[in-house]
């Protein structure tokens, strides 16, 4: 190993304009394998002893050129860091391949199994209704106001467990509109509220946590000073942005 | 890592992606939505909104929200495409000393590249909190008819949102490239229904 390393060396020095595109197989003596590569090396072990044989004969320039030994030394060394840093990067991208395959694994189970723990409280309410629906209203002692009141127990319950998981409700009836978390459905002319609040929630929004569900189905008052507006705009404020588009 | 961002602007919805690990990544925005509606809105502050909630606002603020700028894109006041759009829509469009047509909101008058700009700058810093790095290059795909003035304006909005348009690339195009990239299942037509 150490002999052909050298002869590399010596090569490298004795024909520095040999262009190393030259095919090693081609001209095994040709000492142009200054490539470091794992693989060319590899594949030489036929050349390998006509190498050795050139080293041998142009031993004698070995001596001649002072340092020779200390370059040989340098090469086996880089070459040496060469495969183990190639080896560590090989090692690294197996690594990232497996950790990206787990970390979809881990997405897909996530998502498909996430729901797990919430879907297990929701049971207790699903009891609560398996229970009401025991009696119809055909039942004995059947009670239209005392399935009402247990109605709004359960209703509560399942808010509560939802609210604990994170939910908050948006119901903006007579708060100033706000596009962040309301979805103004249609204007409607009123004296009696501000301009921009909203008169009337249609669809209540929810959110989770500091993210929005659903925005909240609204309509906002339109003070009747500002009708005024859209009218000298002529028949241009009749269209919505929703329409024509492709 | 240098990130270069390939945008879909569209006329009703825009979309961001960025390649990552070989693959490409839709960018969620804010909400959580993988698309953004190409709609602005100026509030009376002059606040701008952008997406989603320009688009919750329209009805109570039809003069001042823009949506569709796409189609005023390069495109002169006087030409029969802006003539014939002139009609639908709730917003104020001028005519600009180059003859362009622009957008009037509350007296200040926008190019529709900085309309446009607003929404990429929006998008483009989705991706910025999404990678948690500064992204200044992107890729913006543009319908297969656009001429030369259309494509000069999208790169022009780039420029104001703070993005090198490396390329525009046309949207058909950019469908093909998608299945060259391995979301081809059997035989595939790429058409663009405009």
């Amino acid at each position: 190993m150490g002999k052909k390393k050298k002869n590399k060396a010596l090569g490298n020095d004795a024909v520095p304009t040999e262009s190393s595109a030259m095919e090693p197989v081609e001209a095994p003596e040709a000492p142009e394998a200054i490539e470091v590569d794992g693989p060319v090396l590899e594949e030489e072990p036929e050349g390998m002893g006509l190498v050795e044989e050139s080293a041998v004969s142009e031993s004698e320039d070995e001596d001649l050129i002072p340092g020779t030994t200390d370059l040989a030394d340098q090469m086996t060394q880089l070459e040496r860091e060469t495969h183990e840093l190639k080896e560590t990067l090989l090692r690294k991208m197996a690594e990232f391949e497996n950790l990206k395959k787990r970390t979809a694994r881990e997405k897909v189970e996530a998502v498909r199994y996430g729901t797990a723990e919430v879907l297990t409280r929701l049971l207790e309410v699903v009891d609560n209704f398996d229970r009401a629906l025991l009696l119809t209203p055909d039942s004995e002692g059947f009670d239209v106001y005392s399935f009402y009141e247990g109605m709004k127990l359960i209703s509560k319950h399942l808010l509560d467990i939802l609210k604990g998981e994170g939910l908050i409700e948006i119901a903006p009836a007579g708060e100033p509109f706000d596009p962040f978390f309301h979805e103004a459905m249609m204007r409607e002319e009123s004296a009696d509220f501000p301009d921009n609040t909203v008169v009337e929630v249609f669809q209540k929004g929810y959110k989770l946590k500091d993210r929005l569900l659903r925005p909240a189905r609204v309509k906002v008052a339109l003070h009747p000073e500002k009708v005024v507006e859209p009218e000298e705009m002529g028949d241009q404020g009749e269209s919505t942005p929703e329409e024509n588009e492709s | 890592m240098n990130y270069i961002l390939g945008i879909d602007l569209g006329t009703t919805n825009s979309c961001v992606a960025i390649f990552e690990n070989q693959s490409p990544v839709i960018v969620p925005n804010k909400e959580g939505s993988r698309i953004t509606p190409s709609v602005i809105g100026f509030t009376e502050k002059m606040e701008v909104l952008v997406g989603h909630i320009a688009r919750r606002q329209a009805i109570t603020n039809p003069q001042n929200t823009v949506f569709g700028i796409k189609r005023l894109m390069g495109r002169k006041f006087d030409s029969s495409e802006v003539n014939s759009m002139l009609r639908t829509l709730p917003f104020e469009v001028v005519k600009a000393e180059n003859g362009d047509a622009w957008v009037e909101i509350m007296g200040k008058q926008y190019s529709p590249q900085e309309i446009s700009s607003l929404i990429l700058k929006d998008l483009k810093e989705n991706a910025e909190q999404y990678t948690g790095t500064e992204i200044k290059q992107a890729i913006v795909t543009v319908p297969a008819y656009f001429n030369d003035a259309q494509r000069q304006a999208t790169k022009d909005a780039g420029t104001i949102a703070g993005l090198e348009v490396l390329r525009i690339v046309n949207e058909p195009t950019a469908a093909a490239l998608s299945y060259d990239m391995g979301n081809l299942r059997g035989k595939v037509a790429v058409y663009d229904l405009i």
